[in-house]
């Protein structure tokens, strides 16, 4: 971790950010589960996730794992109440 | 190890999540008490979230400035802070670039209701409306412009 190139700390942090306004979102998403503002919401989460992967995708294999790890616990959590919603 | 660099998890902030979700929500409310109509929802509900997403990530990109300038004490925290500011740059780009379209739509049937002399005269803001949680938002807002 310490020897984590400036280029995958950039992804990293930005991957950071990016779960939290996920978690941010996903807290809008459910005040307004019934109003029109779902299907926009929820929108934006998908492309945030969508970003989310690109970046770890980008980033060296020990950032990955590190990364990886991280998203693991919301990314499930994203998938196991959200991703079927919406879709079909 | 730096505890800038952990993998862990930025905690959220729930409080301004609430309060983007009243802001756009308040749109929504705003615009409908005024007639608009449901063929303009699609429209509606991505202007709603847009805007209260806008509002919020401009607070947020203020702070994020703030820390740069106020706080960072070296290299790692304004390497913290520049990343901070571009990744709610690219927040508040994705949100003009969403907008754009149905802003204009909005407004343009705005105007033609107000051109329109059997439109009905518009209620004024807040009999409906979410107004006291409204105020709660704003208000802090408005007592710093007046400093």
């Amino acid at each position: 971790m310490n020897n984590m190139t400036p280029s995958d700390r950039v992804r990293l942090r930005t991957v950071r950010l990016q779960i939290k306004r996920i978690r941010e979102h996903l807290e809008a998403m459910q005040r307004d589960a019934h109003g029109v503002e779902y299907a926009p919401w929820k929108n934006e989460v998908d492309n945030i996730w969508k970003s989310t992967f690109e970046n770890i995708n980008e980033m060296s294999e020990s950032s990955q794992q590190s990364a990886l790890e991280m998203i693991r616990e919301p990314w499930m959590m994203y998938l196991s109440h959200y991703a079927a919603i919406g879709s079909e | 190890m730096n505890d800038n660099i952990a993998a862990t998890e930025i905690e959220a902030d729930l409080n301004q999540a609430r309060r983007t979700a009243v802001m756009a929500h308040n749109v929504v409310i705003r615009l409908r008490e005024l007639g608009l109509p449901d063929t303009l929802d699609a429209e509606l509900a991505n202007v709603s979230t847009d805007l209260g997403d806008l509002w919020g990530a401009q607070k947020e990109f203020t702070d994020h400035l703030h820390n740069m300038l106020k706080t960072s004490h070296d290299w790692d925290s304004v390497g913290d802070s520049l990343v901070d500011m571009r990744a709610s740059i690219e927040h508040i780009a994705w949100h003009l670039e969403s907008i754009r379209e149905p802003l204009t739509k909005l407004a343009e049937y705005a105007y033609s209701q107000s051109i329109d002399p059997t439109a009905d005269n518009p209620p004024p803001p807040g009999e409906h409306c979410c107004a006291v949680e409204l105020d709660e938002i704003l208000e802090p807002a408005s007592a710093k412009m007046t400093m």
